[in-house]
């Protein structure tokens, strides 16, 4: 449990810094996207989409031995609880809504294999890389769309 | 017969001579209350009874002592947890809404993002004390099941 704890304790810290630090990931697209909220708030996603899988950054760097279904099961809710599942469904935004889910899904695989040297594991550490390009994919189709 | 109980059929006996009745009702009757509460007076019973109760207490203070340092740890946690809430509410958010401000982020825009923050971090931060809730949940339980095995010990070996 302390280790997960440590893990979500330094994200925190890193997540304020980002912010008093003018990190060019939260500041660029306030000023970028100031006049397009639907942009903004798709960059507000990408954002935080970023810092939860900053976790599994930091689980990786600390606790590059253990197994961590606890740690699994911890970002599982927290994914759950930050995407709010519930409404991403009810509001239809199928590009985020698939992305959480898919990611949901690999990681009650994991929760169920309890061991990091999986393939499962490949696939989760894939689907991360792969947040930024398709969120870089959504704001380009969008942008072409307004 | 202990000296109590010789003492009581003493006094039964004492205070029945001076009854008119029946002998063998008098006899019938001190052998009742003899019978009866004899046990409630017998002070070696009662010493029976405090050991066994004393040897259930010992058990537990035992298992407090064993899960001590445990307990003030997750008591320790949990309250660093209450102040790292606190500092966010009452000196980080202030940092970041000024350094916001002096970067001349779009109020509306400063807003919405640290709505975000807000509701991320307290997420977190919810997360952890869950966390800490369930893993203390988890070591009352252990105690409970723990004191329960030793209940049950001292009660088979004094059957």
């Amino acid at each position: 449990m302390m280790s997960t704890l440590h893990v979500l304790k330094m994200a925190r810290e890193k997540l304020l810094f980002d912010f008093t630090s003018k990190n060019h990931d939260v500041y660029l697209p306030m000023f970028k996207y100031e006049n397009q909220p639907v942009l903004m708030d798709l960059a507000i996603e990408s954002f935080f989409t970023s810092w939860v899988n900053c976790h599994f950054q930091l689980w990786d760097e600390n606790y590059p031995h253990q197994s961590g279904k606890l740690f699994y099961s911890a970002i599982k809710l927290l994914i759950q609880q930050i995407a709010n599942i519930d409404e991403i469904n009810s509001s239809n935004q199928g590009f985020y809504s698939n992305l959480i889910s898919s990611k949901i899904r690999l990681l009650e695989e994991l929760i169920q294999v309890g061991v990091r040297d999986s393939e499962k594991y490949n696939d989760l550490l894939l689907e991360y890389e792969k947040d930024k390009v398709l969120f870089e994919r959504e704001m380009n189709r969008l942008k072409e769309d307004v | 017969m202990t000296d109590v109980m010789t003492e009581l059929t003493k006094e039964l006996s004492e205070f029945f001579s001076e009854v008119e009745m029946d002998e063998n009702a008098k006899i019938a009757l001190v052998q009742y209350i003899h019978a009866k509460f004899g046990n409630a007076i017998d002070t070696s019973f009662l010493q029976e009874k405090l050991r066994i109760l004393y040897e259930y207490e010992k058990n537990y203070l035992d298992l407090i002592k064993e899960y001590k340092d445990e307990i003030k740890f997750a008591a320790t946690i949990q309250e660093d947890l209450r102040k790292e809430r606190t500092k966010f509410f009452s000196e980080a958010l202030k940092e970041v809404s000024a350094t916001l401000k002096e970067a001349q982020v779009d109020s509306n825009v400063a807003s919405v993002w640290i709505k975000e923050l807000v509701d991320s971090y307290t997420k977190s931060l919810n997360l952890s004390s869950g966390l800490i809730e369930e893993h203390t949940i988890d070591m009352i339980g252990e105690i409970r099941q723990k004191a329960k095995k030793e209940a049950k010990e001292v009660k088979e070996k004094n059957e």
